[in-house]
């Protein structure tokens, strides 16, 4: 059997060394190496395309999750922190297991077990599985915190956007064209996360397919019978659906 | 409700001003009226002692009229109150005095005479004499509901202070643990060494509830303990200095104050940054004030992930409520240096 390639991504050495000895002995895992941020975790496993990572959350700039939604093909993750409040969000990103720190050698190789079995199936580790997972992770949608900042990538360079530079998004399939002041970005992500994630005193769904800060609203403006349109300060014309006019006219109170 | 009278020693008062009363009375009528002394004085002393006996009976008429809130109900009160008081007091008196010189005819007119000014000046008594309770009520009343105020406000204050004291995050110890469960496979001796400093990290931390206030000294021996693990687990990445002058370490500070500051630098600083972060910590005394300055650099292109400044406003909070100022903590921000200034009054 081929070994399993290997790589953790930890920003506390003494975290990075725990898994690596657990590894040790382990016939069937060929460690591929360390990093000590998600950026460089980023660069790595698009490099090295690993077929397991153990990955921490909280990380310096860019935490775990970030730099997950960022990859194209993840690999198998297990994810290896001191909190367990992740765990909901760990496994709706297809993470294998979730390991609080600290654990037991026995712990931890079960994660690996599982992390095997998963490898040599061979399967798709992405869109995979999740369905079972629906209703809790709508209600923890529901629930969610709000977000302050964006991660996305211009080719294999990683950008963190300010939430409170973006002036509006749009949909696309199945990205969101995030539009800010240093010009538009695009996020594998739907339009309903963005809706329940942003700042709701902020932000409007104005239509199916726009998201629009209210500051950069200029006017609302009627187009045509029933139909209206929002312009917003740098001229861009953008189309308002009926829910979304109501919307509107709830938030700006006319 | 204290009787202002009967109880302490309010009795002494009330029998100086009954005899301050009975010297003019009985002068007015040896010398105005030209009686005798021995009826003078008679008439004085019975006349007044009669109604020394009566009025602190009507401090609870005062006391239980004030109750209720109907006015018609309280005038029709102290109008029956005063009519039976003056009444009883007058006829009562006039009848023993009458009874004590029944002899002296001159005497007998003059108590006829005398009757319906006895019944005004009666109701003239009645009303010093309630007007006085009233005013020592509302006196009463008010430092009662002064000291009631003072223990609701000091109770508030002191479970607002447990709330607001640093609480041990939870994901600190984890990550030490496991920075301790790592340590432990091939540097033993280090691995002891961190569990002995969390330990007293713990225990200073957790125990420290009853004591209000601890030496500056103290304070920073914890703070470098809980720096010290911080520096195990990030390694070079985490600095620390300080500067603190001998003048300072005994001063009184609130426990755990510091402690906040120094968590607040290490997650805006150490934990968001990839490069090397420097705490430094300076305390000098002067102006009757303790100066903690902490302050670290930090990574400017760094985004938080949650609002900050949850700590710091703990730390404003617990000032106020334990100096009651507001102008105790000052925050700056300088580029890449956060600033956090705190001052301590020294001369309490």
């Amino acid at each position: 059997m081929r070994k399993i390639r290997t790589l953790i991504i930890d920003d506390e050495h003494l975290a990075r060394e725990i898994i690596r000895t657990y590894l040790e002995s382990d016939e069937d895992i060929e460690l591929l190496g360390e990093c000590s941020d998600g950026f460089e975790g980023f660069k790595q496993i698009n490099e090295l395309k690993p077929d397991l990572v153990f990955l921490d959350v909280m990380m310096p700039k860019l935490t775990g999750f970030e730099m997950l939604e960022l990859l194209e093909n993840a690999p198998v993750i297990i994810f290896s922190t001191a909190h367990d409040e992740f765990a909901i969000k760990a496994f709706e990103k297809n993470a294998i297991d979730y390991l609080l720190k600290p654990y037991s050698q026995d712990r931890f190789s079960e994660a690996v077990s599982k992390a095997k079995l998963k490898v040599a199936s061979g399967l798709d580790t992405v869109g995979s599985s999740t369905t079972g997972l629906a209703s809790v992770l709508e209600e923890h949608y529901e629930k969610a915190e709000m977000i302050s900042r964006v991660a996305v990538k211009t080719g294999t360079k990683i950008h963190i956007i300010s939430v409170d530079k973006i002036r509006y998004l749009e949909a696309m399939d199945d990205y969101v064209k995030l539009f800010t002041e240093s010009g538009p970005f695009i996020k594998q992500n739907t339009m309903k996360y963005y809706e329940t994630h942003l700042p709701i005193d902020d932000f409007v769904r104005v239509h199916r397919s726009y998201i629009v800060r209210l500051k950069e609203i200029d006017k609302v403006e009627l187009m045509g019978k029933d139909s209206h349109v929002v312009l917003l300060k740098d001229g861009t014309q953008l189309n308002v659906s009926r829910s979304g006019y109501s919307r509107l006219k709830e938030v700006l109170g006319f | 409700m204290r009787h202002p009278i009967l109880s302490g020693s309010g009795y002494k008062l009330y029998a100086l001003i009954l005899g301050v009363v009975m010297l003019i009375h009985g002068s007015v009528l040896y010398f105005y009226y030209g009686l005798t002394v021995g009826i003078a004085v008679g008439d004085s002393v019975l006349y007044n002692a009669l109604y020394g006996v009566l009025a602190p009976g009507l401090w609870y008429i005062v006391s239980f009229a004030s109750l209720s809130k109907d006015e018609l109900a309280l005038a029709g009160t102290h109008l029956a109150a005063a009519l039976l008081t003056v009444f009883l007091w007058t006829s009562i008196s006039s009848f023993a005095l009458g009874l004590i010189f029944s002899g002296q005819i001159e005497y007998q007119e003059f108590l006829d005479d005398s009757y319906i000014w006895r019944l005004i000046i009666g109701v003239l008594y009645y009303s010093i004499t309630v007007l006085i309770f009233y005013l020592i009520k509302y006196y009463q009343d008010m430092q009662e509901r002064l000291s009631r105020e003072l223990e609701l406000q000091n109770l508030l204050k002191d479970s607002e202070l447990r709330m607001l004291k640093s609480q041990i995050n939870p994901h600190f110890i984890f990550n030490s643990l496991n920075s301790i469960s790592a340590l432990t496979i091939s540097k033993s001796e280090l691995a002891r060494e961190m569990v002995i400093k969390l330990s007293d990290f713990l225990r200073y931390s957790l125990g420290k509830d009853s004591v209000e206030m601890n030496t500056l000294e103290e304070e920073i021996k914890n703070s470098s303990l809980y720096l010290d693990i911080e520096k195990v687990r990030f390694g070079s990445k985490l600095s620390f200095d300080k500067e603190v002058s001998d003048a300072c370490l005994d001063v009184e500070v609130p426990n755990l104050i510091l402690q906040p500051l120094f968590e607040n630098a290490v997650k805006y600083g150490v934990y968001e940054s990839i490069d090397q972060v420097q705490v430094k910590l300076k305390c000098q005394s002067y102006e009757g004030m303790l100066h903690i300055l902490i302050s670290n650099n930090f990574d400017s292109d760094a985004m938080p992930l949650k609002g900050e400044g949850i700590g710091l406003d703990n730390v404003r909070k617990r000032l106020s409520l334990v100096y009651g100022r507001n102008d105790l903590l000052e925050v700056k921000q300088e580029e890449d240096i956060f600033n956090v200034t705190m001052k301590i009054p020294t001369n309490q």
